[in-house]
């Protein structure tokens, strides 16, 4: 009862956006993700990463990962996709 | 930029990369491949990486260096090409810079022998660095007869001198160069044409000193003579008047005379000495 109380205040503060994965993506030349918590899956055509809420799936051609660190990662090659999956979608 | 590839062999590309990060080592990039993923990292971690994927289903082989690190391997497996190489550019820029060869051209071509000298003289020979008082050697050269231009180049080693003569003369003379004077060949220079007496023989006034050929094989060709030459004479003469006016007399007649000695006589003075007399023909 007492998370639930706790998580309705961090909604209306805005805090669950902060847990978010957030990305920013350069049309032809990838994207830049935060708050990454794991790697899912990795190909030339999907990468999957997971973060504290849900996930997000990236489509596309030539796919790379750029720098990944500290829940950083970047993502090179055409980006096709960028979709969220499960958690707050 | 001490970066390295390591090529993972294995299924499961994130899960390789994953593990690598877990570990606490940063990738720089990632490329997924045929049999499992190349990973780049920095070379100060390789041996982490290689420790991480030790104790799992992962073989890591390591691909090769990148940026500069790489270079440096390179440069190291090759030191004696890379020497080799620097020593000839060394090289060769230095003799860029040196006179490798001497060319005399143009139209007062002819005059190479008098350009080599001027350019001794100024201290520029074979591997010697090209001249630096061009204009003080350009001068000496358009001091020579009929010479109306001149121009040094240096380039790729090779000093090139351009000698160009007027044409604007007189029409060159015909025929051989004869002696002066009765006495002893001081000077000879012979541009063109065949000497006939060398310096020191003694020679008669009308003697033919320069002949107007040229041996070309076992041929003699005709040549315009293009010499001059110096004759010392002995100087006898009697004047009348004064010492001072015989003295004057005798310098108008003969020019400067060498070994002077006067004599008083009935009907005035006699001078004794020796004398130069000069002759050229189409020089100077």
């Amino acid at each position: 009862m007492v998370m639930e109380f706790l998580r309705e205040i961090g909604q209306v503060l805005g805090a669950g956006d902060a847990l978010r994965i957030h990305y920013t993506v350069i049309d032809g030349r990838g994207a830049y993700f935060e708050n990454v918590v794991r790697l899912l899956s990795f190909s030339e055509t999907e990468i999957v990463l997971k973060g504290r809420r849900g996930s997000v799936r990236v489509a596309g051609e030539a796919l790379s990962l750029g720098k990944y660190f500290a829940g950083d990662v970047v993502v090179r090659g055409t980006i096709l996709s960028v979709s969220r999956e499960g958690g707050d979608a | 930029m001490r970066s390295c590839e390591i090529f993972i062999e294995g299924i499961g590309a994130a899960r390789a990369v994953e593990k690598i990060v877990r570990g606490g080592v940063p990738v720089l990039a990632a490329r997924v491949q045929k049999k499992g993923v190349t990973v780049r990292v920095d070379g100060k971690h390789r041996e982490k990486v290689f420790a991480i994927l030790r104790g799992s289903c992962y073989n890591g082989k390591n691909v090769r260096f990148a940026g500069l690190l790489r270079l440096m391997r390179l440069g190291m497996a090759r030191i004696g090409l890379i020497a080799g190489a620097l020593v000839f550019a060394g090289l060769v820029l230095f003799f860029q810079g040196r006179v490798l060869r001497i060319e005399v051209v143009g139209s007062g071509a002819y005059y190479e022998a008098e350009v080599l000298r001027t350019l001794a003289g100024e201290g520029t020979k074979l591997f010697s660095p090209p001249p630096a008082d061009r204009a003080r050697i350009t001068a000496e050269i358009l001091s020579l007869p009929r010479v109306s231009f001149c121009a040094l180049s240096h380039e790729g080693g090779v000093l090139t001198v351009r000698v160009e003569v007027s044409d604007e003369a007189l029409p060159l003379a015909g025929g051989c160069l004869y002696a002066p004077a009765d006495g002893v060949i001081e000077s000879l220079t012979v541009l063109a044409g065949t000497a006939c007496a060398a310096v020191g023989d003694s020679v008669s006034q009308g003697d033919a000193i320069v002949r107007s050929v040229t041996l070309v094989g076992e041929e003699e060709l005709p040549v315009t003579v293009i010499a001059s030459v110096t004759v010392r004479y002995a100087v006898d003469a009697e004047y009348a008047g004064s010492e001072q006016q015989a003295l004057a007399q005798a310098y108008l007649e003969h020019g400067a005379i060498e070994e002077l000695h006067t004599q008083r006589t009935e009907v005035g003075w006699r001078v004794t000495g020796s004398a130069l007399a000069y002759a050229a023909l189409n020089l100077g």
